[in-house]
């Protein structure tokens, strides 16, 4: 669908998630461009993934699996994650809203 | 109806999912007991207290802006805490409260997510209820 080459953050991130979450969809995008850093910054991402691992878990929690898988790229140099955790049988091919727009930020 | 309502009002602010986000580098898993009772003082401070950057008047994150929708349009009356201000608390929100982004909203002393959750819990209308089961006056809520 896209043709924007992935940088090797969200390579990283897509690898983890991969493994971790054997997810049935998978969507890691980097949305820097839209916040105030500098360009070919890979530092805002958003993360729609699909798994079982989520099946029966209330949003906060499956939110604390993923945080929990990239807890060292939240550490170290990723500084926004959208996340859209879906169990399979929620999947219905929903696409994730746009992202807030940024207010300046300040130290990121 | 109701959850049309929002649907339609969210649109308008253009909120989004996103629990958001404020990893800056440094590693949050230490939390002094000093930062530790900081904390615990603001998060007990009101029913309603949001971790954010800027104010609720002047948030500087769109994250942070979106929570603050949400809440202003359900009409819950909320304290802020803006953690620009204070880089002890900015980190250490994180360990305190195993979440490594910000915005953070605590209801009553517990945890409820960040923005993307609360945006969920506005779209999916799970959040009058559950202001409700904490007793927080809502707009939409039964009270």
């Amino acid at each position: 669908m896209s043709t924007i080459v992935e940088g090797p953050v969200a390579q990283r991130l897509r690898g983890k998630l991969q493994d971790t979450f054997s997810p049935k969809h998978l969507e890691v995008v980097c949305e820097s461009h839209m916040h105030n850093v500098p360009k070919g910054s890979e530092k805002h991402f958003r993360v729609q993934i699909v798994s079982d691992k989520f099946e029966g878990l209330r949003v906060i929690e499956r939110h604390r699996l993923v945080n929990q898988c990239l807890a060292d790229d939240l550490q170290n140099g990723v500084h926004a994650l959208r996340i859209d955790a879906i169990p399979v049988s929620q999947w219905k091919g929903q696409v994730s809203e746009p992202s807030p727009s940024c207010r300046g930020g300040f130290g990121l | 109806m109701l959850r049309v309502l929002q649907r339609h009002a969210l649109s308008g602010l253009r909120a989004t999912y996103a629990s958001s986000a404020s990893g800056s580098g440094t590693a949050s898993s230490s939390l002094t007991n000093e930062v530790r009772q900081k904390i615990d003082g603001v998060v007990k401070s009101d029913d309603v207290v949001v971790f954010m950057k800027g104010t609720q008047q002047e948030p500087m994150c769109g994250f942070s802006r979106n929570v603050k929708l949400v809440l202003d349009f359900h009409n819950v009356k909320f304290t802020d805490y803006n953690v620009l201000t204070d880089p002890e608390v900015r980190e250490g929100i994180k360990a305190y409260s195993d979440w490594p982004t910000i915005p953070q909203v605590f209801v009553k002393g517990e945890f409820v997510g960040g923005c993307d959750i609360l945006v969920q819990m506005h779209k999916e209308g799970e959040i009058s209820d559950f202001l409700d089961s904490k007793q927080i006056p809502n707009k939409y809520g039964k009270k």
